[in-house]
């Protein structure tokens, strides 16, 4: 159960996320569309908990943001754009850096987390790269490991912003079986502008235009596209782009 | 783990071994230069062109100002050492990614600390070698090399306390190691400028300089009133810097 109310982000006086407010429900496999700048990836970022919300409340599990922050972010596993890696580390290394900072909050003990990473590792397909550095990676294997990264720790919500850049079709397949084996108690938000994965993937889809929510739906109830104009108001030109005229054409 | 996290980063890259090559060299040579300088001195006595009276110690002649260099190299080794850590950080993006993980903001500061105070207590350590050596030889109480080695220790972590608390102020790593690299030239150049000014601001600015505290731990003499001085400098500038990065990581 994850609550947003009312969030916004300032970045000076400009504004990125304007009083958004959503609630999701576990098992939701939500997909975040929108333009460029439209503020996909400073919800998931904020969500993550890398920065503040200018204002807005958001309680996950029934713990409050800004009341236990590290408890709150112990609940989300988020995958960047662009994956980070800190440090000079191997997959393992990386593996184990994430596994024990996680660990200082659910305990597990050392024999738990190495078979949990093991466990992980062979499920990613990234038992043979165990000992390169994260950083001489291809850009497959980079996405592969900051989801390893995400995902360790078995978060309550996934976060992944833009999972599919840079991949190559068997890569994407890959990538969706990954997502699609997430259990089904954990809200998943995926940021996309692939409608085509988003179809595939997601229950529901929020669309985000110029920091505003316009479109908060399950995916099944856009099968009319005029429906959707009608009631969120959407430019052609943001529905082209996201794909909504494929998708409802391809449903009718 | 955020500790071996910042030492792989530094220990992973050529630089660390081209700065620490570079560090240990130049000690070196001034360590040549003053041992050759106190041969000299005692060819001299041998030669009977001094007296036994004239004739300093190994203590006074090689020890003490071979100590007094490697700690004006701290003024340039440490400001190095952070813009290494520094310019790495901003090249992975890593302080991004750690924002999302459940840790404190102050363990980020000071597990950087502590692994940047290793690594120059390493370097430090190879350093101050010959000093040992020497005591042992000379039969010069090895308690002096000892008070040396953690007066440098004690002054680097000062200096690396400055440089943190800095990193938070100034972004870019090129203009942080220069103000870095001043500030620490002032403070060395202190107790000049209070003989300069004199009066109460002479005493003053004379109390706020580490050159006159490690001066007396270089001469082999530790009191509390050094080891004060240096704890409550460096954990003050530490808190500086946790202060700072927390409303980073809030109002990024």
């Amino acid at each position: 159960m994850l609550s947003i109310d009312s969030i916004t982000k300032y970045y000076g006086d400009v504004i990125a996320l304007s009083e958004m407010s959503t609630s999701l429900q576990a098992g939701d496999v939500v997909g975040l569309v929108g333009l460029n700048g439209a503020g996909k990836s400073t919800l998931l970022k904020g969500l993550a908990g890398e920065f503040a919300f200018s204002q807005g409340k958001i309680v996950c599990h029934g713990i409050c943001r800004d009341a236990d922050p590290r408890a709150y972010r112990y609940l989300f596993g988020y995958q960047p754009e662009r994956p980070f890696f800190p440090g000079s580390f191997t997959v393992l290394e990386f593996a184990q850096f994430i596994s024990r900072i996680y660990a200082r909050v659910d305990g597990l003990s050392a024999r738990e987390r190495n078979s949990r990473i093991e466990e992980y590792l062979d499920r990613l397909r990234l038992s043979s790269f165990r000992n390169a550095f994260c950083h001489e990676l291809s850009q497959g294997e980079q996405q592969r490991t900051a989801f390893l990264g995400a995902v360790l720790h078995e978060p309550k919500v996934l976060l992944l912003d833009e999972p599919f850049n840079g991949l190559d079709p068997r890569q994407m397949m890959e990538f969706r079986d990954m997502i699609s084996q997430s259990p089904r108690e954990r809200i998943t938000i995926l940021s996309s502008h692939l409608m085509s994965e988003v179809q595939s993937l997601c229950n529901r889809i929020l669309i985000l235009d110029k920091g505003e929510l316009v479109v908060d739906q399950e995916l099944s109830s856009l099968e009319d596209r005029q429906l959707v104009e009608d009631h969120f108001a959407l430019s052609e030109s943001i529905s082209e782009k996201v794909g909504l005229k494929s998708l409802s054409g391809r449903n009718r | 783990m955020l500790f071996w996290k910042d030492i792989s980063l530094w220990w992973r890259t050529s630089t660390a071994y081209i700065c620490g090559s570079a560090f240990l060299l130049t000690s070196a040579y001034f360590f040549h230069a003053y041992s050759n300088s106190y041969l000299q001195r005692v060819e001299q006595y041998q030669a009977g062109f001094l007296s036994e009276s004239d004739l300093p110690s190994i203590r006074d002649m090689v020890i003490e100002p071979y100590l007094e260099t490697v700690g004006f190299l701290l003024v340039f080794l440490v400001p190095i050492l952070l813009l290494r850590m520094q310019s790495e950080e901003q090249e992975t993006r890593a302080t991004t990614f750690l924002f999302t993980l459940p840790v404190r903001t102050s363990e980020l500061v000071y597990s950087r600390f502590c692994a940047a105070l290793l690594t120059i207590s390493v370097l430090l350590l190879i350093g101050v070698l010959p000093v040992f050596v020497l005591s042992f030889l000379s039969s010069t109480p090895l308690s002096a090399a000892a008070a040396g080695f953690i007066g440098l220790i004690l002054v680097s972590a000062l200096y690396l306390s400055i440089g943190l608390a800095g990193t938070h102020l100034i972004p870019s790593p090129v203009s942080l190691t220069l103000v870095h690299c001043t500030t620490l030239f002032m403070l060395y150049f202190l107790p000049a400028l209070a003989y300069q000014v004199g009066g109460n601001i002479g005493v003053l600015l004379e109390l706020l300089s580490p050159v006159m505290y490690t001066e007396m731990l270089f001469k082999g003499y530790c009191s509390l009133n050094q080891l004060v001085y240096f704890l409550v400098g460096t954990l003050c500038f530490l808190n500086i810097a946790s202060f700072l990065k927390h409303k980073i990581r809030e109002w990024a």
